[in-house]
Order: structure tokens, then sequence, then C-alpha cells
């Protein structure tokens, strides 16, 4: 026997002695339901299947919620909605607002569920659809939330975001657009369980969904630029950032000469990012759910030059596009709009504002978040002289 | 593998060498442990082995009506779980998940770490010389077993090994155990 098969068999039996972690199985059921849950969601053709199953959720009055899945190993059940998109178009389309949860804030942002980082010509998908990949966070009551990249601290304040979720539903932790350190999530009341924070989609997946109840408060730096700030920006060489700039590499080169007309006369990486903004604010483009959502190769020409209508789908998916063209670094992000102020202090959001938008990065700043969809009310942080509203 | 391929036989009473389909539940109990624990030999972390642990059993799952009648189908596990570990991203996603969770009252692995010269030793290895001579080693596959498994070439997985030892004496000069 070799003295390193000895050694390996010692240090076998030492690390006996380590528990075997206790979940087995059940954990298991969960983590391969949740990734076959977004496999199937993500994969084109059962979509029209998913997108049914979806609208069924809201006739019933209870979009993303939790439908009850048998945890049997090939048990079918339909799951909840969690393509993202197909989510937000049912929640949209349907007619009856279902509270979701409220915000204490003196500070409104958009409230961001997921990420989506990959254009494959069809659609936006996010490459980590079902929270594996990032750190889990055990039962946390104080934790930590730090991109890889944001800006440098300074005089900017903290804002504070107290959360209540008032129905149990299953989907991302709904946190504040930007999450700038020094950021922190404390639960304040109720059982958050094990939650794993993907720092590079800045998204936070809470195993089990959230109950109603659940308060928590996140504090984050929110950092509103100036365009003249912007404008100073350098950013680095498109390749030098990545997944964020690439497209697929038989996307039709008429979305590009579309990318170029737009920003003709815009100079800064900013300013082009305005113009393709305020592009979709102005000419032609009219704002419905009463759209054909299909995600197929033409669907991005055919919004762009001939229907010019859709919902925040269309608007975030083509701007996204259409930034990263100019070797611009952007991504869509999912979630909800600010909501409704009410008296008592709080923003309460509803299931009728899910929504869908672009951010894209600057070097300095991090991700900031643009609004191309139109007629829809504006962005909290688009007061007169900010980079939203130049 | 052959331990198991003999279970499956006796349960249902078929000649040794016919082709059993596995029960995954089955795969799963008996080779639950043995991949933790070699995961935990070569990430040095138990929360990072765990979570390999899950995500190769799943993806095995996922696929069990083809890895099933493989004729190894442990070793495609045990395959899963060591590139799982190879990806970059997968070590950069684990360092973050150590940065972000608060630190744990005691890590039973942190102890046995303290406490067992031969588990820190192999702290002196690469991730890659790890794995190596625990498939080879440990797990008693062959050089080009361990090669299909760990997707290098056979003479790198030798080449490894005898990194390791030299590594490994080195070690024990250094510290005079």
């Amino acid at each position: 026997m070799s003295d390193l098969k000895a050694l390996l068999e010692r240090a076998e039996r030492a690390v006996s002695a380590v528990p075997m972690p206790p979940d087995g199985l059940i954990g298991l059921q969960r983590r391969r339901d949740r990734r076959r849950r977004n496999q199937r969601l993500s994969a084109g053709v059962v979509g029209i299947a998913v997108f049914v199953s979806a609208v069924g959720i809201v006739t019933t009055g209870v979009p993303f919620d939790r439908t009850e899945t048998p945890a049997v190993p090939g048990g079918a059940g339909s799951g909840p909605a969690l393509d993202p998109f197909t989510s937000i178009n049912a929640q949209l389309s349907g007619d009856q607002r279902v509270d979701l949860f409220k915000v204490q804030t003196t500070d409104p942002q958009y409230w961001q569920l997921y990420v989506l980082d990959q254009f494959d010509g069809e659609g936006w998908r996010s490459s980590d659809p079902d929270g594996t990949e990032g750190g889990q966070i055990e039962g946390g009551q104080i934790v930590n939330l730090s991109p890889p990249v944001s800006p440098p601290p300074d005089s900017e304040t903290r804002s504070s975001y107290a959360f209540t979720i008032l129905r149990r539903f299953d989907s991302g932790l709904p946190v504040p657009e930007q999450i700038n350190p020094p950021a922190n999530l404390i639960v304040m009341a109720g059982d958050l369980g094990d939650v794993t924070w993907n720092p590079y989609l800045e998204q936070a997946f809470v195993d089990g969904g959230l109950d109603a109840g659940l308060e928590y408060t996140v504090r984050s730096r929110i950092v509103v630029p100036t365009p003249e700030e912007l404008d100073q920006v350098q950013n680095l060489a498109p390749w030098q950032y990545g997944r964020w700039t690439e497209l697929p590499d038989d996307l039709d080169p008429a979305v590009r000469q579309i990318a170029l007309e737009w920003t003709a006369d815009a100079a800064s990486a900013y300013d082009k990012v305005v113009a393709i903004q305020r592009h979709f604010h102005s000419v032609g483009f009219t704002y419905s759910t009463d759209v054909d959502a299909a995600d197929d190769a033409d669907a991005l020409l055919t919004f762009l030059t001939q229907t010019k209508t859709g919902f925040c789908q269309q608007y975030a998916t083509a701007m996204a596009v259409l930034v990263r063209e100019l070797g611009i670094p952007a991504r869509v992000a999912v979630g909800f709009r600010a909501g409704t102020f009410q008296d008592d202090g709080t923003y309460l959001v509803q299931s009728t504002d899910a929504h869908a938008w672009v951010e894209v990065f600057f070097e300095g700043y991090g991700w900031l978040s643009f609004e191309p969809t139109p007629g829809h009310g504006n962005h909290p942080n688009a007061q007169a002289g900010t980079y939203l509203n130049p | 593998m052959r331990v198991v391929d003999q279970q499956a036989a006796a349960v249902t009473g078929s000649p040794e060498g016919l082709r059993v389909p596995l029960a995954f539940e089955e795969v799963y109990e008996t080779e639950r442990e043995r991949l933790f624990r070699a995961l935990l030999l070569v990430t040095h972390d138990s929360a990072e082995a765990e979570d390999l642990m899950q995500e190769a059993f799943v993806r095995m799952w996922e696929r069990w009506d083809r890895v099933g009648t493989l004729d190894d189908p442990v070793g495609y596990l045990f395959k899963t779980g060591l590139n799982l570990h190879r990806s970059a991203i997968r070590r950069a996603v684990a360092a973050t998940k150590r940065s972000l969770r608060p630190p744990p009252d005691h890590d039973p692995f942190e102890k046995v770490i303290d406490h067992d010269e031969a588990v820190r030793s192999l702290a002196a290895l690469t991730p890659r010389q790890r794995a190596a001579v625990v498939v080879t080693e440990l797990l008693g596959y062959s050089s080009e077993e361990a090669g299909t498994i760990l997707g290098i070439r056979p003479g790198t997985v030798r080449t490894l090994t005898a990194q390791a030892r030299a590594a490994l004496q080195e070690w024990k000069e250094r510290e005079d155990v």
C-alpha cells in the first residue's frame, strides 16, 4: 500500500467525523424541481403551455402564487409561473389586482426580482434562472449584500427599505434596484429561510418562496448621477465586459444599423443610451399589453420596424439589445414599479405593477436603470436634471 | 459501480453481468456519503462539498434514463461533481459564498482540519492534484479511468499524482512530522 493511499485513507477516516448534510432526497427534489421548472419555462415550445398556465393562475386571482407541486420524483405539477416575462404579461393583462408587498421608504425605487443577462436572439434569459449560482445565506438575520462592482463610497446617504410581504408568492426576494455597498439585509419578522444571493446578477432566491408576514429591511446607497457626470464616464472596451456586451453572432445586421442610426448624433456612451430611450418615448411607439408575446428570431425587428407596439417586455428587450450593439454593457431587470403611495407612508406593490426595464453599466456608478417603456409614468428617480430626465 | 451492480442484481435476482437498470434512489443512498467525503477532501470546504454533491446528483437525476444504463453511473456522478468544482466560476461563487455567510459557530470540517494532520497535509496540494489522488488512490480508479472522470489525459493524471507525492513529502519535511 502506497503511503499516499494510506494518507488519503486516514484523511477519509478523519472527515467521516464530519456529519452528513441533513436534508437528503427532499432537498434534492426541491433543487431538481426548481431546475426543471425553469428549464421548461425557458424552452420556447413549451412556453405556450406555460403561458396558458400563468393565465390560469391569474383567473384564480393569484398571480405569482405558489401552486402546490407534488413532491414526488417525476411528479408533473404546473409550478408557479417563473418565466419572468410570461408572468409579467399575465399580471399586467389580468384584471384582478393582488396586493403583493409594501415598502416603507422615503426614497422609492423600482423593486428588482431577477436580472436577465443573456440574449439568445429571441429573448432575454438568465444565466442563473434557478438561483443556484451564488452564495447560500443560511437563515441569516443580518446579511451583507454586495455586488462585485460598485461605485466607491461617497457622500451619498444610505436609504432604508422596510419590506412587508402581504401574500405568499414564489419568486426572488424583492430588493431595491440598486444594491451599492455598504448594503445589507436585516430580517425583522418571520423566517426568511435559506437565501441564495448572486452578487453578479444582484438577485436573491429564497428557498421555498416568500411567506405572508415576512418583514425585512434592505439598506443600500442609491446613486442618481447627473447627465454631466455620466458624460464624463470612460467605459472600458466592449470585450472587457465579457458577457455583458455579448450578442448572438447570427443577429440580423439590421438591428445594429438601427442602433447606429438612432444614436448618430450622440457623442458619449450616455448620450447614446438616452437617445435610444428617447426614441422609444417619441417616434410612433405605443404601449399595449395586447400583443402577441412571440419569441422568434424576427420578433425584435418586427417590433422595431413595423408593429412598434408592446409592453415592457418588448421595450426592455429591444433597448437592451440596441445598447449592447453599441458595445455598452446592458441587461434586463425584472420586478415591480415603485407601487402606490398609501396614507400610512408605505408604497403598496400589486400584481399590476410587474415590470421589466433596462440597466446599463457605467464605470464608477455601477448598473443604472433606464426606462424605455412609453406612457406609463416616470421612474421615481426621473426628476428633471437627473440622468433619467436630462 | 460493481458494488451497486451486485446489489441491484441481488434485488431482482438477475444473474451477474446482465445489466439491470438501477434505481436512482438506490445509487443516491449508496454513493451520497462517499461522494460527499471525496468532495470534502478535494474542496476543503464542507458547504461547497454539499453544494457540489447535490448539484451532481440533480444533474444525474435529470439524465437518469440514460445515465442509469451506463456501465459506470457512479463514475458519471463523480465526474459531474468534480467537473463542477473545476469551473472557475464555481470557485468564484464559492469564494463569494464564504464572504457572504456569517461565520458558523463551529464548522465540523474546520475542527477535523485542526486535529488531523492527514487532512491538513492535503491542503498543501493544488485542487487538481487533490482531485487526481482522490480519484485514483482513494476511489481506486486506474489512471485511464481517472482521466475520463476528470476530463484530462491519463498521463496528466500520473503527473498530478507524482506532483502530489512530492508536495506531500516537502510538506512533511517542512512541518517536521
